[in-house]
């Protein structure tokens, strides 16, 4: 029962520090992205490497970029759901 | 419970519009031989997860369902891009869960799919960078899961503690290893491997630290909702894996 209600106290935790780290990007706080910092690393010390490869295709805009991270937020989310659904009906069967 | 989950969804798909960065290694900045070398590391992992899928898994219609939602939190956890201490952003890798219910081999299947949704789809990694970025998070981060988690259990620590430590320490371990990919391939001129290990890792495995906490608090959450939902289901595969 104390565990239940740690877990519950976690949850409510995690869910307001989720909030307020999504709630900080709408206040654009000028975060880079880890990946962006270790570019310049290689570039600053390996100023003559190219890289010798780009992506096949990117996103036109930052708004298609943010739809499409978003996209698969949802669709993870969506399957998520599903599966979670489908277990207890699953389960219930094989009994 | 359903209406939990529902207003955590929501929650997150409404302030869902945080910048499009990404944390693995970009398309193009690994030289070809390591490119070939990440690639001929990982592969033989993808074989025996496909292999242990199909033999394991897909018999059991319970199985099936956990894979697809350990897969699903992968999915969710891996595109929720987070500012960190550092004043950079990461993200989670949802590695810790299905390493947990599985064994470290399905996930390498699991992981690399993800991987390769958000190369083609969205430009976040590459494939040229794709063997090592698969196996970075879909092998490394996946075994340091399993084997964190096995030791913790034995060595007598409580089950929510092994399943944040092994979730966490995996999430850490992903971009360690990502760092020594860059390592190895970017050798400081002066300090070596070493020294651009470490620079790398200032990078990545720094920033990782608070995400990889908050990993290990929101795994224990999630394996406690699929015990809720299907105790029988979640505790024989645990048990498969010699866990409990």
């Amino acid at each position: 029962m104390k565990d239940r209600r740690l877990l519950r106290l976690s949850l409510v935790l995690v869910i307001t520090l989720l909030l307020l780290l999504f709630l900080s990007f709408g206040l654009d706080l000028g975060f880079e992205g880890s990946d962006d910092r270790a570019v310049e690393l290689i570039l600053n010390t390996n100023p003559d490497y190219t890289p010798w490869l780009s992506n096949l295709w990117e996103p036109g805009s930052d708004f298609m970029e943010k739809l499409l991270f978003g996209l698969q937020v949802t669709l993870g989310l969506a399957l998520g759901v599903y599966f979670y659904i489908k277990l207890k009906a699953v389960q219930d069967v094989s009994r | 419970m359903r209406t939990a989950i529902l207003i955590i969804a929501l929650i997150l798909l409404f302030f869902y519009h945080a910048e499009a960065y990404a944390m693995h290694i970009m398309e193009g900045f690994l030289p070809l031989f390591w490119c070939l070398f990440w690639y001929a590391a990982y592969i033989p992992f993808l074989l025996l997860g496909l292999s242990h899928i199909r033999k394991k898994i897909m018999s059991d219609a319970s199985g099936k369902v956990v894979l697809g939602f350990a897969g699903a939190f992968a999915f969710v956890l891996s595109a929720l891009k987070l500012p960190s201490v550092t004043g950079s952003c990461s993200h989670p890798t949802g590695v810790g869960l299905g390493a947990i219910l599985f064994g470290p081999l399905p996930m390498a299947v699991i992981g690399g799919i993800v991987l390769l949704f958000q190369a083609l789809l969205l430009a976040h990694g590459g494939l040229s960078t794709l063997g090592a970025n698969s196996f970075s998070m879909a092998v490394a981060g996946h075994f340091i899961s399993y084997w964190v988690y096995r030791a913790a259990r034995r060595a007598g620590v409580s089950r929510n503690v092994s399943v944040f430590l092994g979730a966490a320490l995996g999430d850490l371990a992903t971009y360690a290893v990502t760092s020594l990919q860059l390592a190895l391939a970017f050798p400081d001129k002066i300090g070596g491997f070493f020294l651009s290990f470490l620079k790398f890792a200032g990078i990545f495995a720094v920033t990782q630290v608070p995400l990889a906490i908050a990993e290990g608090i929101i795994t224990v959450i999630v394996l406690d909702l699929l015990e809720q939902r299907a105790k029988g289901a979640v505790e024989t595969l645990i048990e498969e894996e010699g866990l409990r």
